[in-house]
């Protein structure tokens, strides 16, 4: 059987892509991307204990996390649309409203 | 069924006639009239069935627990003996009759409703006083009985002269209650007990000093009551009131609860000879002064008034002298003729409009019944044979004469004074002289109580005698039977009628009444040159005075007050004004220094500055705030990142377990 470490160093490969993605990009939809792949990173850990400590917990909790996911990239797709209607641009750096 | 069981009601009905005519008593006819009489009549039927039982054998002492303080319980009660039936039977039915006789006499009052309220509320208290078993409770009625008095005296509160009796009433009777409460206070402190029996079975352990200056306090209070000599001249000025209000304070409430205190405490008293000889001459001396100054009033009541200071003085003495009997009996000889004639004096007044004996004359075939039933009140107040007054007043001179002669003179001349008012004072109204030819009869209402009264004045002296005195049995048996060698009881019944005193007495009446006769009937003597024999101009206007008595107390008054007004005004523009002055200089200061001070460093340093911090740290953390998504995002991971160094360093047993897992596999192939 496969070590786990393995599938948990996959996990921390896949994080570190999305978080770098997500702090270098500045179209929103990138970062929409990035975080589906941190969200994927974290369902792969939670399968693999899942599996390897026989509880199923674990994948439960990541079709949760799935459905979340589908969840948040309809309302952001939603909300970047509207920026880009109202606004005409989606880059995350000119819409810096909500600041001091 | 017993009554006497249920004596305790007695003082009830009066009391709720007293707060249904306060309330509600103007909505009735005659103002209440009717509630109060029948109320009294409840009162006057159980007193009657309770003074039966009592001359039956009957007694009865009760007692309820009323509160305690302080684990002390104290206790309400009620005493049902020989003395208080009679006085029971005394009050009732005097007050009965006055109220009866209000109908006619108030009937054209607009405050009736308040008269009949406060009459009842009168009567309630005094019934309550006689039935109490303890100081304390009596105590209370005394109180209420001395409220009601006030409250009836200044009846006509809006004339100036009746408000400044009802407030003399009540401050010289003060005086005398000042000394009754310590007396109470004293023997409360000693023996612990407020109730009349246990204190008089442990009076005798004391030392004769402790009994004579208790005595003396409680004595004090009932000279006040009584208006014996100091105290007496409240009740001269108390004739401001309404003229039924007089009859019911003379006859059967206020000044009888004197004597009633002395002879309820005449186990007491008894034990120091000297309080009781203090107590003969107090009620001698009262009796022969007060009887001068009734020779020469002109007013109808206050010749009255001075007469009853006389005849509670002859009650006094008698008390005093050691004849309880006799005091008792003339208490109740007394109750008859005082209310008939102060009665029929209402009822003169009401028919003239003056209170002035010398403007009167010739009622009697204006008033005949009035006229009669005076003639006989007038003969007992004389003592005359065989009118009440006389068996009674002749008991007292009895007595006197076995136990002091001096006594005994002082008495024989204030009985001589006695015949000589009450016989001007007849005749004066009544007599030859025709001066008012527009008098007419009271009302039926007014006449019938005289009838009654002048049946009893005419009738209980010659009855009791009639009957072999079963009134000296009675009363006796009131008081404990050790004590019956101490009273000297010599009831003019139980010594011939042909002995020295009766035979002296009448002749002494006999004369005086002659020439009373003589002097106001056939006017023998004409009376300017009587007053011109006399130096009368100044003696008189001593006597009206009452001896200047009040002079010296206004005078006094004025002279101790004066000064000690004068000393507390300078206490009070100096220190007590000082120290508040000075207060409020302080509060200034400290107001406008101290607490400014305090004020806007500490509290508005505080407000401020912790203002000032939030300000100046928002307008740095703000900064914070970048509003771009990329700085947030880099927070959160240099958060998380940071956490998760923390958790390796801090003991997560995560790693390792995971490394153990690799070493598994490789060891595995």
């Amino acid at each position: 059987m496969v070590p786990q470490l393995f599938y948990v160093a996959l996990a921390v490969i896949l994080f570190a892509i999305g978080a770098l993605g997500v702090l270098t990009s500045r179209n929103a939809i990138k970062i929409l991307m990035c975080i589906e792949i941190m969200l994927n990173a974290a369902n792969i850990t939670l399968v693999s204990f899942s599996v390897y400590n026989n509880n199923p917990t674990g994948q439960v909790i990541a079709l949760f996390v799935i459905t979340l996911a589908a969840a948040e990239a309809g309302i952001g797709l939603a909300i970047f649309m509207l920026l880009w209607r109202n606004r005409g641009t989606i880059n995350v750096y000119e819409i810096a409203d909500m600041r001091w | 069924m017993t009554t006497i069981e249920y004596a305790w009601f007695i003082p009830a009905p009066p009391l709720l006639a007293f707060l249904v005519n306060l309330f509600s008593g103007k909505r009735f006819r005659e103002g209440g009239a009717w509630v109060s009489i029948g109320t009294s009549t409840v009162s006057f039927l159980m007193s009657a069935a309770t003074l039966f039982e009592v001359a039956g054998g009957g007694h009865l002492e009760k007692s309820w627990s009323w509160f305690s303080i302080a684990g002390t319980r104290y206790e309400l009660g009620i005493l049902i003996d020989s003395l208080s039936a009679l006085l029971l039977i005394i009050v009732s039915g005097v007050s009965l009759l006055v109220l009866i006789y209000s109908l006619g006499y108030m009937h054209d009052d607009p405050n009736k409703y308040r008269y009949y309220a406060e009459m009842s509320l009168f009567s309630s208290s005094m019934l309550g006083l006689v039935c109490a078993n303890n100081l304390l409770q009596m105590f209370v009625f005394w109180e209420l009985v001395g409220l009601c008095s006030y409250l009836l005296i200044g009846f006509w509160y809006h004339k100036p002269s009746a408000a400044s009796a009802a407030k003399k009433a009540f401050l010289v009777t003060r005086v005398g209650d000042t000394l009754l409460l310590a007396g109470i206070i004293i023997l409360y402190t000693t023996f612990g007990t407020f109730n009349f029996t246990q204190i008089f079975e442990r009076l005798g352990t004391q030392s004769p000093g402790f009994i004579k200056v208790v005595m003396l306090l409680i004595f004090g209070g009932a000279v006040g009551k009584s208006a014996q000599f100091p105290l007496h001249v409240w009740l001269p000025d108390a004739m401001e009131g309404p003229t039924s209000v007089s009859t019911l304070i003379h006859s059967a409430t206020m000044v009888k609860a004197g004597v009633y205190l002395v002879a309820r405490m005449y186990p007491a008293f008894s034990l120091s000879h000297d309080v009781m000889t203090l107590v003969a001459y107090t009620g001698a001396l009262t009796a022969a002064m007060a009887g001068l100054v009734a020779l020469n009033h002109t007013d109808i009541k206050k010749i009255l008034a001075y007469s009853t200071i006389s005849h509670l003085g002859f009650m006094m003495l008698g008390l005093g002298a050691g004849s309880y009997g006799a005091g008792l009996f003339h208490l109740l000889n007394h109750s008859f003729f005082k209310a008939l004639l102060f009665m029929a004096a209402g009822g003169v007044i009401h028919a003239l409009h003056t209170q002035d004996i010398r403007l009167m004359g010739g009622l009697t075939r204006k008033m005949p019944v009035t006229a009669i039933t005076c003639l006989i009140g007038t003969l007992a107040l004389a003592g005359m044979f065989p009118f009440s007054g006389f068996w009674s007043k002749d008991a007292i001179l009895s007595a006197a004469f076995e136990h002091d002669k001096i006594l005994f003179a002082i008495g024989a001349v204030a009985a001589l004074f006695s015949a000589l008012y009450a016989g001007r004072w007849f005749l004066l109204i009544f007599g030859p002289t025709q001066k008012e030819p527009h008098a007419k009869e009271s009302p039926f209402s007014m006449t019938l109580p005289l009838i009654i009264m002048a049946i009893g004045a005419l009738l209980s002296g010659v009855l009791n005698r009639w009957l072999g005195n079963p009134f000296r049995t009675f009363i006796l048996s009131s008081l404990p039977h050790s004590m019956g060698e101490y009273v000297r009881e010599s009831m003019a019944t139980h010594e011939p009628l042909m002995s020295f005193v009766p035979l002296f007495s009448i002749a002494l009446s006999t004369l005086a009444l002659l020439l009373v006769f003589i002097i106001y009937y056939m006017q023998m003597i004409p009376r300017s040159t009587l007053k011109e024999s006399f130096p009368t101009n100044y003696l008189q206007r001593w006597l009206n005075r009452g001896y200047g008595i009040d002079i010296f107390y206004y005078a006094f008054a004025d002279w101790v007050g004066g000064r000690f007004i004068r000393v507390l005004d300078w206490i009070d523009v100096n220190i007590v004004d000082g120290i508040v002055n000075g207060v409020g200089k302080m509060g200034v200061f400290l107001a406008f220094r101290v607490v400014d001070a305090i004020d806007v460093n500490g509290v508005d340093g505080a407000v401020n500055g912790i203002a000032d911090l939030s300000f100046a740290s928002g307008e740095r953390l703000r900064r914070l705030q970048t509003g771009v998504v990329g700085s947030y995002a880099t927070a959160i991971i240099v958060g998380i990142i940071l956490l998760m160094i923390l958790i390796l360093y801090m003991g997560s047993h995560a790693v390792p377990h995971l490394y153990a897992q690799i070493v598994v596999w490789k060891n595995m192939g």
